[in-house]
């Protein structure tokens, strides 16, 4: 599967490489919502860097891991760096409700702060 | 040069990747900007996952898909077989899913308005949806890193 998984703490990054469709949406679901249901996670971060496409799929994706997190207390952080991906985020609205970063350390620097700070 | 293409394949997600790689492949020789090539790419998704999971709803069908270009103009068609859209004034609606216990955003058809030049839906209840796009390619003034 085109995708990796890292814990950090209580972040959970996942990675998406390639595609983002419905297809790769369904699979992502399921392994993300399977890792929440066994661990104790807090915040999601999606690493979009290497994705080369996305489509609304993408969206639901996203909006939907957002309502497990939030009764959690956690966040979503979208790390966009320079994926084609953005001019969907950036339509759909989502860059206006999540954070985005141009890289991981960014990220993860924004959650640890946001933890301890 | 006019070109034309024509593929049916079924209606399984797996195919999603077909239908594109499948149309980047035909408008390649057009040399479209990354970002036209993008917005191409994202739109037959769009598309084709209505065809799969609204049209035939999990069922199997078969889709089709043709494109054609006319000196830089590209158009595509793609249609399904399966149950058609009730009310395609709401379907176009952003943000509306006739879905909603699923995670389908709503944005499928405005994704495509907005990526393409022009959308165009002609749909019958119980006879199935063609949804008819175009798009010019832009000149390309991409350097080309390739070697």
């Amino acid at each position: 599967m085109n995708s990796d998984v890292n814990i950090s703490g209580t972040s959970l990054v996942y990675k998406i490489k390639g595609e983002l469709d419905d297809h790769m949406a369904v699979k992502s679901r399921e392994r993300i919502d399977d890792i929440l249901l066994r661990r104790e996670i807090k915040n999601i971060i999606f690493d979009f860097t290497e994705l080369t496409m996305m489509d609304s799929a993408g969206i639901g994706l996203i909006i939907g891991r957002y309502r497990i997190i939030k009764d959690r207390g956690g966040e979503v952080l979208l790390v966009i760096g320079n994926s084609p991906a953005k001019k969907i985020l950036r339509m759909s609205g989502l860059m206006k409700i999540f954070k985005a970063y141009d890289n991981l350390d960014a990220a993860l620097t924004a959650v640890e702060h946001r933890v301890y700070g | 040069m006019n070109n034309y293409m024509s593929i049916r394949f079924k209606s399984v997600s797996e195919n999603e990747a077909l239908a594109r790689n499948c149309i980047a492949s035909f408008v390649s020789p057009l040399e479209p900007t990354m970002e036209d090539m993008a917005d191409i790419r994202t739109s037959i998704s769009e598309a084709v996952t209505n065809c799969i999971v609204h049209g035939y709803d999990g069922k199997i069908g078969m889709v089709e898909m043709s494109a054609y270009t006319e000196g830089k103009k590209l158009t595509i068609k793609i249609t399904d077989r399966g149950c058609g859209i009730h009310n395609i004034d709401k379907a176009r609606q952003p943000l509306y899913t006739s879905k909603p216990e699923t995670e389908r955003s709503g944005m499928g058809f405005t994704i495509m308005e907005s990526f393409m030049d022009s959308v165009k839906i002609i749909s019958k209840e119980g006879k199935g949806t063609t949804v008819i796009m175009t798009k010019n390619i832009r000149e390309n003034t991409e350097v080309s890193d390739a070697g």
